[in-house]
Protein backbone atom coordinates (compact mmCIF):
# COMPACT_ATOMS: atom_id res chain seq x y z
CA UNK A 1 0.00 0.00 0.00
CA UNK A 2 2.77 2.38 0.72
CA UNK A 3 5.03 1.49 -2.26
CA UNK A 4 1.83 2.40 -4.20
CA UNK A 5 1.00 5.51 -2.42
CA UNK A 6 4.50 6.26 -3.27
CA UNK A 7 4.55 5.32 -7.15
CA UNK A 8 1.08 7.65 -7.44
CA UNK A 9 2.62 10.39 -5.51
CA UNK A 10 5.77 10.73 -7.58
CA UNK A 11 3.51 9.98 -10.70
CA UNK A 12 1.90 13.20 -9.89
CA UNK A 13 5.03 15.31 -9.24
CA UNK A 14 6.52 14.07 -12.91
CA UNK A 15 3.01 14.61 -14.64
CA UNK A 16 2.39 18.15 -13.05
CA UNK A 17 5.73 19.65 -11.65
CA UNK A 18 5.72 22.08 -14.38
CA UNK A 19 2.29 22.82 -14.37
CA UNK A 20 2.24 23.23 -10.29
CA UNK A 21 5.79 24.91 -9.90
CA UNK A 22 5.27 28.90 -9.78
CA UNK A 23 1.80 30.29 -10.36
CA UNK A 24 2.03 33.87 -11.72
CA UNK A 25 -1.10 34.91 -12.84
CA UNK A 26 -4.39 35.88 -10.25
CA UNK A 27 -7.12 33.47 -10.46
CA UNK A 28 -9.67 35.57 -8.80
CA UNK A 29 -11.72 35.98 -12.09
CA UNK A 30 -12.08 32.25 -12.87
CA UNK A 31 -11.52 30.48 -10.31
CA UNK A 32 -13.79 27.55 -11.35
CA UNK A 33 -12.43 26.24 -14.41
CA UNK A 34 -9.03 25.51 -12.68
CA UNK A 35 -10.78 23.90 -9.89
CA UNK A 36 -12.80 21.87 -12.15
CA UNK A 37 -9.85 20.62 -14.40
CA UNK A 38 -8.38 19.47 -11.22
CA UNK A 39 -10.77 17.36 -10.48
CA UNK A 40 -10.88 15.79 -13.64
CA UNK A 41 -7.21 15.42 -13.55
CA UNK A 42 -6.74 14.09 -10.26
CA UNK A 43 -9.98 11.59 -10.41
CA UNK A 44 -7.91 9.46 -12.81
CA UNK A 45 -5.08 9.37 -10.82
CA UNK A 46 -6.85 8.74 -7.02
CA UNK A 47 -9.44 6.37 -8.71
CA UNK A 48 -6.80 3.53 -9.10
CA UNK A 49 -5.95 4.34 -5.52
CA UNK A 50 -9.19 4.09 -4.13
CA UNK A 51 -10.06 1.14 -5.85
CA UNK A 52 -7.59 -0.54 -4.73
CA UNK A 53 -7.90 0.85 -1.40
CA UNK A 54 -11.96 -0.31 -1.08
CA UNK A 55 -11.19 -3.70 -3.05
CA UNK A 56 -8.29 -4.35 -0.13
CA UNK A 57 -10.37 -3.55 2.46
CA UNK A 58 -13.09 -5.70 1.36
CA UNK A 59 -10.86 -8.48 1.26
CA UNK A 60 -9.82 -7.78 4.85
CA UNK A 61 -13.64 -7.61 5.48
CA UNK A 62 -14.13 -11.09 4.38
CA UNK A 63 -11.40 -12.40 5.82
CA UNK A 64 -12.46 -11.22 9.19
CA UNK A 65 -15.91 -12.51 8.49
CA UNK A 66 -14.80 -15.63 8.20
CA UNK A 67 -12.72 -15.68 11.04
CA UNK A 68 -15.45 -14.21 13.35
CA UNK A 69 -17.21 -17.01 11.74
CA UNK A 70 -15.35 -19.61 12.99
CA UNK A 71 -15.00 -18.08 16.23
CA UNK A 72 -18.36 -17.17 17.44
CA UNK A 73 -19.41 -20.67 17.88
CA UNK A 74 -15.89 -21.67 19.86
CA UNK A 75 -16.73 -18.63 22.05
CA UNK A 76 -20.49 -20.06 23.07
CA UNK A 77 -20.63 -21.36 26.61
CA UNK B 1 -47.97 39.67 14.49
CA UNK B 2 -47.51 42.89 12.28
CA UNK B 3 -45.49 44.54 15.31
CA UNK B 4 -43.34 41.79 16.00
CA UNK B 5 -39.82 42.95 15.66
CA UNK B 6 -38.29 40.89 12.57
CA UNK B 7 -34.33 41.13 11.90
CA UNK B 8 -32.41 39.36 9.05
CA UNK B 9 -29.00 38.23 10.21
CA UNK B 10 -26.33 40.83 8.25
CA UNK B 11 -24.49 37.89 7.23
CA UNK B 12 -26.71 35.66 5.50
CA UNK B 13 -27.15 37.16 2.37
CA UNK B 14 -24.80 34.82 -0.12
CA UNK B 15 -27.25 32.10 -0.73
CA UNK B 16 -29.83 32.62 -3.05
CA UNK B 17 -31.69 29.80 -1.32
CA UNK B 18 -32.72 31.69 1.64
CA UNK B 19 -31.63 33.76 4.98
CA UNK B 20 -31.76 33.32 8.61
CA UNK B 21 -33.84 35.93 10.36
CA UNK B 22 -34.91 36.60 14.07
CA UNK B 23 -38.61 37.30 15.04
CA UNK B 24 -39.36 38.10 18.79
CA UNK B 25 -35.59 36.60 19.52
CA UNK B 26 -36.21 33.24 17.88
CA UNK B 27 -33.87 32.84 15.24
CA UNK B 28 -35.59 31.06 11.90
CA UNK B 29 -34.54 30.31 8.32
CA UNK B 30 -36.73 31.48 5.22
CA UNK B 31 -36.29 28.72 2.15
CA UNK B 32 -37.36 29.92 -0.99
CA UNK B 33 -39.42 28.12 -3.72
CA UNK B 34 -36.01 27.96 -5.87
CA UNK B 35 -34.53 25.63 -3.60
CA UNK B 36 -37.74 23.65 -2.94
CA UNK B 37 -36.47 20.61 -4.85
CA UNK B 38 -33.25 20.38 -3.06
CA UNK B 39 -34.65 20.71 0.52
CA UNK B 40 -37.31 18.39 -0.41
CA UNK B 41 -34.44 15.91 -1.54
CA UNK B 42 -33.02 16.48 1.97
CA UNK B 43 -35.89 15.90 4.11
CA UNK B 44 -37.30 12.50 1.78
CA UNK B 45 -33.82 10.82 0.53
CA UNK B 46 -33.05 10.48 4.18
CA UNK B 47 -30.02 12.59 4.19
CA UNK B 48 -31.39 14.29 7.43
CA UNK B 49 -32.35 11.31 9.11
CA UNK B 50 -28.81 9.99 8.87
CA UNK B 51 -27.41 13.48 9.34
CA UNK B 52 -28.88 13.59 12.71
CA UNK B 53 -28.35 10.19 14.04
CA UNK B 54 -24.79 10.92 13.57
CA UNK B 55 -25.00 14.34 14.74
CA UNK B 56 -23.95 16.17 11.87
CA UNK B 57 -26.36 18.66 11.13
CA UNK B 58 -28.15 20.79 12.97
CA UNK B 59 -31.96 19.72 13.43
CA UNK B 60 -34.46 22.14 12.75
CA UNK B 61 -38.53 22.12 12.93
CA UNK B 62 -40.78 23.50 10.34
CA UNK B 63 -42.59 26.77 11.18
CA UNK B 64 -45.37 28.41 9.96
CA UNK B 65 -45.17 30.17 6.74
CA UNK B 66 -46.65 33.35 7.99
CA UNK B 67 -43.64 33.90 10.07
CA UNK B 68 -41.73 34.26 6.89
CA UNK B 69 -40.70 38.23 6.34
CA UNK B 70 -40.88 38.39 2.69
CA UNK B 71 -43.42 35.68 2.01
CA UNK B 72 -43.57 35.99 -1.79
CA UNK B 73 -40.81 33.77 -2.24
CA UNK B 74 -41.06 31.57 0.63
CA UNK B 75 -41.45 27.80 0.16
CA UNK B 76 -40.76 26.78 3.80
CA UNK B 77 -39.56 28.46 7.28
CA UNK B 78 -37.87 26.33 9.68
CA UNK B 79 -36.80 26.88 12.84
CA UNK B 80 -33.18 25.17 13.84
CA UNK B 81 -32.00 25.02 17.34
CA UNK B 82 -29.94 28.38 18.65
CA UNK B 83 -26.16 28.24 19.22
CA UNK B 84 -25.12 29.15 22.39
CA UNK B 85 -21.73 31.02 20.40
CA UNK B 86 -20.90 31.28 17.12
CA UNK B 87 -17.01 31.16 16.57
CA UNK B 88 -14.93 31.66 13.44
CA UNK B 89 -12.01 29.08 11.70
CA UNK B 90 -9.47 32.12 12.62
CA UNK B 91 -10.35 31.17 16.93
CA UNK B 92 -10.12 27.46 16.49
CA UNK B 93 -7.26 25.38 17.38
CA UNK B 94 -5.46 22.96 14.93
CA UNK B 95 -7.42 20.09 15.35
CA UNK B 96 -10.82 21.76 15.94
CA UNK B 97 -9.94 23.10 12.34
CA UNK B 98 -8.66 19.50 11.42
CA UNK B 99 -11.83 17.80 12.79
CA UNK B 100 -14.00 20.46 11.14
CA UNK B 101 -12.23 19.28 7.66
CA UNK B 102 -12.98 15.88 8.06
CA UNK B 103 -16.83 16.09 9.62
CA UNK B 104 -17.11 18.08 5.95
CA UNK B 105 -16.03 15.53 4.31
CA UNK B 106 -17.92 12.89 6.05
CA UNK B 107 -21.19 14.89 5.49
CA UNK B 108 -20.25 15.23 1.97
CA UNK B 109 -19.84 11.57 0.97
CA UNK B 110 -23.17 10.66 2.74
CA UNK B 111 -24.70 13.43 0.73
CA UNK B 112 -23.40 11.81 -2.39
CA UNK B 113 -25.32 7.92 -0.73
CA UNK B 114 -28.37 9.92 -1.03
CA UNK B 115 -27.87 11.62 -4.53
CA UNK B 116 -26.78 14.95 -2.62
CA UNK B 117 -23.89 17.05 -2.77
CA UNK B 118 -22.40 19.87 -0.50
CA UNK B 119 -22.52 23.03 -2.82
CA UNK B 120 -20.62 24.90 -0.14
CA UNK B 121 -17.72 23.78 1.91
CA UNK B 122 -17.52 27.05 4.17
CA UNK B 123 -15.39 26.45 7.50
CA UNK B 124 -17.68 28.77 8.84
CA UNK B 125 -20.65 26.85 8.49
CA UNK B 126 -19.27 24.20 10.78
CA UNK B 127 -19.29 24.88 14.11
CA UNK B 128 -19.49 23.76 17.80
CA UNK B 129 -22.65 22.73 19.49
CA UNK B 130 -23.80 20.83 22.39
CA UNK B 131 -19.66 19.78 22.34
CA UNK B 132 -19.60 18.36 18.93
CA UNK B 133 -18.98 20.02 15.50
CA UNK B 134 -21.92 20.24 13.04
CA UNK B 135 -22.69 21.62 9.97
CA UNK B 136 -25.25 24.73 10.79
CA UNK B 137 -26.20 25.13 7.22
CA UNK B 138 -29.38 23.29 6.17
CA UNK B 139 -29.41 24.86 2.76
CA UNK B 140 -25.95 23.69 2.04
CA UNK B 141 -26.91 21.15 0.10
CA UNK B 142 -28.13 20.14 -3.69
CA UNK B 143 -29.24 17.15 -5.32
CA UNK B 144 -26.27 15.44 -7.24
CA UNK B 145 -25.88 14.81 -10.98
CA UNK B 146 -23.79 12.23 -12.42
CA UNK B 147 -20.79 13.45 -13.96
CA UNK B 148 -20.77 17.03 -11.73
CA UNK B 149 -17.47 17.83 -10.48
CA UNK B 150 -17.76 18.73 -6.57
CA UNK B 151 -18.43 22.35 -7.11
CA UNK B 152 -17.17 23.06 -3.51
CA UNK B 153 -13.79 21.46 -3.68
CA UNK B 154 -12.15 24.94 -4.39
CA UNK B 155 -13.75 25.98 -1.23
CA UNK B 156 -12.51 23.01 1.01
CA UNK B 157 -9.53 23.37 -0.04
CA UNK B 158 -9.07 27.09 0.63
CA UNK B 159 -10.92 27.07 3.99
CA UNK B 160 -9.67 23.61 5.22
CA UNK B 161 -6.47 22.15 3.41
CA UNK B 162 -4.67 25.40 3.07
CA UNK B 163 -4.54 26.08 6.46
CA UNK B 164 -4.17 23.17 8.00
CA UNK B 165 -1.28 22.47 5.61
CA UNK B 166 0.19 26.06 6.69
CA UNK B 167 -0.26 25.88 9.92
CA UNK B 168 1.65 21.87 10.42
CA UNK B 169 3.80 22.30 7.73
CA UNK B 170 5.05 26.16 8.33
CA UNK B 171 3.81 27.50 11.48
CA UNK B 172 0.61 27.40 13.59
CA UNK B 173 0.74 30.56 13.51
CA UNK B 174 -0.60 31.14 9.95
CA UNK B 175 -3.79 29.42 10.71
CA UNK B 176 -4.56 33.83 11.17
CA UNK B 177 -4.49 34.41 7.35
CA UNK B 178 -7.99 32.88 7.52
CA UNK B 179 -8.95 35.90 9.31
CA UNK B 180 -7.43 38.34 6.62
CA UNK B 181 -9.24 36.00 3.61
CA UNK B 182 -12.70 35.14 4.79
CA UNK B 183 -13.25 32.89 1.48
CA UNK B 184 -10.51 30.83 2.58
CA UNK B 185 -6.52 31.28 1.75
CA UNK B 186 -5.91 31.35 -1.82
CA UNK B 187 -3.87 28.65 -2.96
CA UNK B 188 -1.19 30.09 -4.58
CA UNK B 189 -0.14 31.88 -1.49
CA UNK B 190 -0.18 28.69 0.05
CA UNK B 191 1.63 26.90 -2.29
CA UNK B 192 4.13 30.03 -2.32
CA UNK B 193 4.45 29.41 1.53
CA UNK B 194 4.59 26.01 1.73
CA UNK B 195 8.08 24.60 2.22
CA UNK B 196 9.78 22.72 -1.13
CA UNK B 197 9.38 19.89 0.70
CA UNK B 198 5.66 19.40 0.91
CA UNK B 199 5.43 18.89 -3.07
CA UNK B 200 6.78 15.60 -2.77
CA UNK B 201 3.39 14.58 -0.73
CA UNK B 202 0.86 13.12 -2.68
CA UNK B 203 -2.20 15.26 -1.70
CA UNK B 204 -0.49 18.50 -1.37
CA UNK B 205 0.74 18.07 -4.80
CA UNK B 206 -2.62 17.17 -6.27
CA UNK B 207 -4.91 19.55 -4.00
CA UNK B 208 -2.67 22.11 -3.66
CA UNK B 209 0.46 22.82 -5.83
CA UNK B 210 -1.59 21.26 -9.12
CA UNK B 211 -4.83 23.46 -8.17
CA UNK B 212 -3.34 26.40 -7.67
CA UNK B 213 -1.04 26.14 -10.50
CA UNK B 214 -4.62 24.85 -12.87
CA UNK B 215 -6.12 28.05 -11.24
CA UNK B 216 -3.47 30.60 -12.49
CA UNK B 217 -2.96 28.81 -16.02
CA UNK B 218 -6.02 28.22 -17.20
CA UNK B 219 -8.13 31.26 -15.47
CA UNK B 220 -10.49 32.77 -17.93
CA UNK B 221 -9.13 30.87 -21.23
CA UNK B 222 -12.46 29.64 -21.91
CA UNK B 223 -11.70 26.29 -22.61
CA UNK B 224 -15.01 24.64 -22.58
CA UNK B 225 -17.78 25.16 -20.26
CA UNK B 226 -18.29 24.22 -17.12
CA UNK B 227 -20.83 21.70 -17.72
CA UNK B 228 -18.47 20.02 -19.90
CA UNK B 229 -16.32 18.96 -17.24
CA UNK B 230 -17.03 15.48 -16.19
CA UNK B 231 -16.05 13.94 -12.68
CA UNK B 232 -18.06 10.11 -12.87
CA UNK B 233 -19.57 9.73 -8.99
CA UNK B 234 -16.75 7.26 -8.04
CA UNK B 235 -14.20 9.29 -9.21
CA UNK B 236 -15.27 11.80 -6.89
CA UNK B 237 -15.95 9.00 -3.80
CA UNK B 238 -12.21 8.97 -4.68
CA UNK B 239 -11.18 12.17 -4.41
CA UNK B 240 -13.13 13.17 -1.25
CA UNK B 241 -11.62 9.91 0.29
CA UNK B 242 -8.09 11.05 -1.06
CA UNK B 243 -8.95 14.77 0.54
CA UNK B 244 -9.66 12.66 3.89
CA UNK B 245 -6.57 11.41 3.90
CA UNK B 246 -4.32 14.23 3.20
CA UNK B 247 -6.11 15.95 5.93
CA UNK B 248 -5.65 13.01 8.31
CA UNK B 249 -2.01 13.29 7.28
CA UNK B 250 -1.74 16.71 8.15
CA UNK B 251 -0.70 16.94 12.51
CA UNK B 252 0.53 19.12 14.76
CA UNK B 253 1.10 18.70 18.32
CA UNK B 254 0.85 21.49 20.65
CA UNK B 255 4.23 22.46 22.08
CA UNK B 256 5.24 22.94 25.54
CA UNK B 257 5.01 26.71 25.44
CA UNK B 258 5.41 29.07 28.64
CA UNK B 259 1.60 28.97 28.39
CA UNK B 260 0.76 25.57 27.60
CA UNK B 261 2.68 24.63 30.78
CA UNK B 262 2.17 27.78 33.07
CA UNK B 263 0.36 26.08 36.12
CA UNK B 264 3.74 23.51 36.08
CA UNK B 265 5.81 26.40 35.75
CA UNK B 266 4.60 28.68 38.19
CA UNK B 267 5.30 28.62 42.15
CA UNK B 268 1.55 29.53 42.25
CA UNK B 269 0.17 26.14 43.10
CA UNK B 270 -0.96 24.64 46.86
CA UNK B 271 -3.10 26.26 49.17
CA UNK B 272 -3.64 29.74 47.07
CA UNK B 273 -4.78 27.90 43.69
CA UNK B 274 -7.11 25.59 45.67
CA UNK B 275 -8.32 29.17 47.42
CA UNK B 276 -8.73 30.69 44.59
CA UNK B 277 -10.74 27.68 42.91
CA UNK B 278 -12.92 27.95 45.97
CA UNK B 279 -13.79 32.00 45.71
CA UNK B 280 -14.52 31.26 41.42
CA UNK B 281 -17.41 28.83 42.38
CA UNK B 282 -18.55 30.86 45.29
CA UNK B 283 -18.70 33.67 42.52
CA UNK B 284 -20.28 31.05 40.08
CA UNK B 285 -23.20 30.04 42.74
CA UNK B 286 -23.73 33.99 43.77
CA UNK B 287 -24.06 35.02 40.02
CA UNK B 288 -25.28 31.27 38.25
CA UNK B 289 -24.66 32.95 35.39
CA UNK B 290 -25.45 30.83 31.65
CA UNK B 291 -23.20 32.04 29.57
CA UNK B 292 -19.35 32.66 31.20
CA UNK B 293 -16.35 33.85 29.04
CA UNK B 294 -12.81 32.82 30.63
CA UNK B 295 -10.17 35.80 29.69
CA UNK B 296 -7.09 34.29 29.07
CA UNK B 297 -7.94 31.07 30.42
CA UNK B 298 -4.85 29.06 29.62
CA UNK B 299 -5.92 25.40 29.12
CA UNK B 300 -8.89 25.76 31.27
CA UNK B 301 -8.77 24.59 34.25
CA UNK B 302 -10.85 27.70 35.92
CA UNK B 303 -13.21 27.56 32.27
CA UNK B 304 -13.95 23.89 34.17
CA UNK B 305 -15.33 25.08 37.44
CA UNK B 306 -18.17 26.91 35.26
CA UNK B 307 -18.49 24.52 32.60
CA UNK B 308 -18.95 21.45 34.83
CA UNK B 309 -21.59 23.08 36.27
CA UNK B 310 -23.44 22.82 32.93
CA UNK B 311 -22.90 27.23 32.40
CA UNK B 312 -21.99 27.23 28.90
CA UNK B 313 -18.19 28.10 29.16
CA UNK B 314 -15.81 30.01 25.86
CA UNK B 315 -12.33 29.89 27.28
CA UNK B 316 -10.10 32.28 25.28
CA UNK B 317 -6.08 32.30 24.92
CA UNK B 318 -3.76 33.98 22.75
CA UNK B 319 -1.37 30.64 23.08
CA UNK B 320 -2.36 28.52 20.00
CA UNK B 321 -0.69 25.26 22.48
CA UNK B 322 -2.68 25.96 24.92
CA UNK B 323 -6.16 26.36 23.50
CA UNK B 324 -4.96 23.08 21.91
CA UNK B 325 -4.48 21.26 24.75
CA UNK B 326 -8.14 22.66 26.61
CA UNK B 327 -9.51 21.35 23.10
CA UNK B 328 -8.74 17.87 22.64
CA UNK B 329 -9.25 17.96 26.93
CA UNK B 330 -12.64 18.76 26.15
CA UNK B 331 -13.08 16.38 23.35
CA UNK B 332 -11.55 13.26 25.07
CA UNK B 333 -13.93 13.83 28.75
CA UNK B 334 -16.83 14.92 25.75
CA UNK B 335 -17.37 18.29 27.90
CA UNK B 336 -20.44 20.00 26.55
CA UNK B 337 -20.31 23.03 28.14
CA UNK B 338 -17.08 24.10 27.18
CA UNK B 339 -15.34 25.57 24.05
CA UNK B 340 -11.55 26.88 23.31
CA UNK B 341 -10.73 29.70 21.21
CA UNK B 342 -7.32 31.28 20.37
CA UNK B 343 -7.67 35.20 20.48
CA UNK B 344 -5.57 37.85 21.35
CA UNK B 345 -7.32 40.28 23.69
CA UNK B 346 -5.08 42.86 22.64
CA UNK B 347 -6.27 42.97 19.22
CA UNK B 348 -9.56 40.88 18.99
CA UNK B 349 -11.33 39.57 16.04
CA UNK B 350 -13.17 42.45 14.59
CA UNK B 351 -15.84 42.90 12.37
CA UNK B 352 -15.39 41.93 9.26
CA UNK B 353 -16.69 41.05 5.78
CA UNK B 354 -19.02 42.80 3.40
CA UNK B 355 -19.82 46.55 5.12
CA UNK B 356 -18.23 45.33 8.27
CA UNK B 357 -21.20 42.89 9.25
CA UNK B 358 -20.18 39.11 8.24
CA UNK B 359 -18.56 38.54 10.78
CA UNK B 360 -19.32 39.89 14.00
CA UNK B 361 -16.48 41.09 16.43
CA UNK B 362 -15.71 39.39 19.35
CA UNK B 363 -17.45 42.27 21.29
CA UNK B 364 -20.60 42.04 19.33
CA UNK B 365 -20.69 38.57 20.25
CA UNK B 366 -20.68 39.04 23.77
CA UNK B 367 -24.62 40.11 24.33
CA UNK B 368 -25.50 37.26 26.38
CA UNK B 369 -22.57 37.26 28.35
CA UNK B 370 -23.20 36.92 31.75
CA UNK B 371 -20.24 36.86 33.67
CA UNK B 372 -16.75 37.39 32.27
CA UNK B 373 -13.92 35.43 34.33
CA UNK B 374 -10.37 37.45 34.19
CA UNK B 375 -8.16 35.61 36.26
CA UNK B 376 -4.10 35.93 36.64
CA UNK B 377 -4.89 38.90 33.28
CA UNK B 378 -4.24 42.38 34.01
CA UNK B 379 -0.41 41.87 34.58
CA UNK B 380 -0.04 40.90 31.43
CA UNK B 381 -1.99 43.65 29.88
CA UNK B 382 -0.91 46.67 31.70
CA UNK B 383 3.04 45.56 32.44
CA UNK B 384 3.70 43.51 29.31
CA UNK B 385 1.15 45.46 26.69
CA UNK B 386 1.13 48.85 28.77
CA UNK B 387 -2.22 49.17 28.54
CA UNK B 388 -3.29 51.35 31.34
CA UNK B 389 -5.86 50.56 33.54
CA UNK B 390 -8.63 52.33 32.75
CA UNK B 391 -8.88 51.32 29.57
CA UNK B 392 -8.45 47.53 30.56
CA UNK B 393 -11.52 48.64 32.90
CA UNK B 394 -13.89 50.29 30.13
CA UNK B 395 -13.41 47.58 27.67
CA UNK B 396 -14.00 44.68 30.18
CA UNK B 397 -17.42 47.08 31.34
CA UNK B 398 -18.70 46.01 27.49
CA UNK B 399 -18.25 42.28 27.86
CA UNK B 400 -20.74 40.81 30.25
CA UNK B 401 -23.03 41.37 33.03
CA UNK B 402 -20.74 40.69 35.90
CA UNK B 403 -16.81 40.32 36.31
CA UNK B 404 -14.60 38.15 38.92
CA UNK B 405 -10.87 39.84 38.25
CA UNK B 406 -8.00 39.07 39.72
CA UNK B 407 -5.43 41.64 40.67
CA UNK B 408 -1.59 40.37 41.16
CA UNK B 409 0.20 43.26 42.99
CA UNK B 410 4.14 43.97 42.04
CA UNK B 411 5.81 42.09 44.79
CA UNK B 412 4.50 38.83 43.50
CA UNK B 413 6.30 36.53 41.88
CA UNK B 414 4.62 36.33 38.00
CA UNK B 415 4.78 40.50 38.19
CA UNK B 416 8.17 40.50 39.00
CA UNK B 417 9.36 38.10 36.02
CA UNK B 418 7.41 40.41 33.65
CA UNK B 419 9.59 43.50 35.60
CA UNK B 420 12.98 41.99 35.10
CA UNK B 421 13.52 42.88 31.53
CA UNK B 422 11.77 46.22 31.48
CA UNK B 423 11.71 49.80 33.46
CA UNK B 424 8.95 50.19 36.08
CA UNK B 425 7.10 52.69 34.12
CA UNK B 426 3.71 51.65 36.08
CA UNK B 427 3.47 53.99 39.12
CA UNK B 428 -0.12 53.60 39.39
CA UNK B 429 -0.13 49.65 39.04
CA UNK B 430 -1.18 48.74 42.92
CA UNK B 431 -4.13 47.80 44.58
CA UNK B 432 -5.64 51.34 45.06
CA UNK B 433 -4.75 52.13 41.47
CA UNK B 434 -6.28 49.42 40.13
CA UNK B 435 -9.82 49.64 42.68
CA UNK B 436 -9.86 53.37 41.49
CA UNK B 437 -9.85 52.46 37.68
CA UNK B 438 -12.19 49.83 37.54
CA UNK B 439 -14.58 51.73 40.06
CA UNK B 440 -15.07 54.11 37.36
CA UNK B 441 -17.09 51.63 35.82
CA UNK B 442 -17.85 48.85 37.72
CA UNK B 443 -19.40 48.76 41.24
CA UNK B 444 -17.52 46.24 42.92
CA UNK B 445 -19.89 44.05 44.73
CA UNK B 446 -17.00 41.64 46.70
CA UNK B 447 -13.31 41.77 47.43
CA UNK B 448 -12.01 38.36 48.62
CA UNK B 449 -7.89 38.26 49.00
CA UNK B 450 -5.87 35.26 48.09
CA UNK B 451 -4.47 33.25 51.02
CA UNK B 452 -0.95 32.83 51.45
CA UNK B 453 -0.97 35.01 47.96
CA UNK B 454 -0.12 39.08 47.82
CA UNK B 455 -3.32 38.35 45.40
CA UNK B 456 -7.22 39.90 45.44
CA UNK B 457 -10.43 38.57 43.65
CA UNK B 458 -12.68 41.19 43.04
CA UNK B 459 -16.45 40.73 41.83
CA UNK B 460 -18.04 43.58 40.06
CA UNK B 461 -20.81 45.31 38.38
CA UNK B 462 -20.59 47.00 35.06
CA UNK B 463 -22.40 50.54 34.94
CA UNK B 464 -21.26 52.33 38.13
Amino acid sequence: MRLQKKFFGWLLLTVLFSLALQPKAYAYLDPGTGSFFTQMLLAGLVGLSFFIKTFWQAIKNFFSRIFKGSKLPKDKP
Amino acid sequence: MQTASVYKEPSSFRDPSGFIFHRDGILYRQIETSYQEHYDHLMVSGLYAALQRERLLIPHTEASLDLAPQPGGAYKVIQPERLNFVSYPYEWGFSQLKDAALITLQIQKKAVECGMVLKDASAFNIQRHQGRLLLIDTLSFEKYHEGDPWVAYRQFCQHFLAPLALMSRCDIRFGQLSRLYLDGIPLDLTAKLLPFRCRLNGGLLGHIYLHAGAQTKLADKNLKPAAQYKVSRYSLLAIIDHLESTVRGLCWKAGQTEWADYYNATNYQGEAFRHKQECVSAYLDKINPKQVWDLGGNTGVFSRLASRRGIHTVCFDIDPSAVEINYLESIKHQELSLEALILDLTNPSPASGWAHRERASFQERSAGVDLVLALALVHHLAISNNLPLEKIAEFFSRLGRALVIEFIPKPDSQVQRLLRTRKDIFPHYHEDGFEKAFGQYFEILDKRPIVESHRSLYLMKPGR
